[in-house]
């Protein structure tokens, strides 16, 4: 699967940072069980070490927070976040082939603006390129990924 | 709920690809807000200062909120917090 790198504003620019926009690898994300939500757009993130949700989605999903299995979760920059954990079903697809799998992923009680594909739920089932020159992402599911791959066509050049 | 999917993959195809091309000048002015993107990704359907509050204007905008990409907007270069829209 291809996704093209986003570009986001820029609103505070790093030294010698010049450009008004930053483009990043955030692709679309859906949770089709146990509900089926919106889809949201999510952050691929090597840092974190696990696949992490904002915590809107739990509620929306019904999930109770407080009774869920509790821990802590590595994300962007070494940062913990307090998260808990629970069961989806998740798909991904840039229009030309799906992958639909089951993971424990973790909502988070900090606002994030994406979710953040980590190690956990994600990274662990799929060899991802980041390719800067062409501000592209390449998702493959690899050996670890027992879900659903279905390759519906092939993209035009 | 199970998907259209030959349906799905055709929005994914267009999404993706107008989500690309929005002028990120345009998206500046969401900044510190959550969006939510027409089927298609060429423009914006819906804004507001908290993602529960997209569902109720894409309804109000005859939009179904199954179809539409959610994102957070940052206020500044961060992915966590400020996701309240205080950011703003």
């Amino acid at each position: 699967m291809k996704f093209a790198y986003l570009p986001l504003p820029v609103r505070r620019t790093s030294t010698g940072a010049t450009a008004k926009a930053r483009h990043r690898p955030i692709v679309p994300i859906h949770i089709l069980a146990p509900r089926m939500l919106p889809p949201l757009d999510a952050c691929i993130d090597s840092a974190a070490d696990d696949t992490v949700f904002p915590p809107h989605w739990a509620t929306r999903l019904g999930i109770d927070l407080v009774s869920a299995p509790k821990g802590q979760a590595q994300v962007v920059g070494g940062s913990i976040i307090q998260v808990s954990f629970a069961p989806v079903t998740l798909l991904l697809s840039d229009g030309y082939e799906t992958c639909e799998w089951d993971a424990t992923v973790g909502f988070s009680a900090t606002p994030l603006r994406w979710a953040l594909l980590g190690h956990a739920g994600f990274l662990d089932y799929f060899d991802v390129q980041l390719l800067g020159a062409r501000r592209e992402t390449i998702i493959n599911p690899n050996q670890a990924f027992s879900g659903q791959h279905i390759v519906v066509a092939s993209p035009t050049p | 709920m199970s998907l259209d999917i030959p349906a799905y993959l055709e929005t994914r195809r267009k999404f993706l690809a107008n989500r690309a091309a929005f002028p990120v000048e345009e998206l500046e002015k969401y900044a510190g807000q959550w969006v939510a993107w027409s089927p298609d990704g060429s423009r914006i359907a819906a804004s507001a200062a908290s993602p529960e509050l997209l569902d109720g204007l894409l309804f109000a905008n005859g939009l179904d909120p199954a179809l539409c990409v959610v994102e957070g907007i940052p206020a500044a270069d961060a992915t966590i917090g400020e996701a309240d829209g205080s950011g703003a």
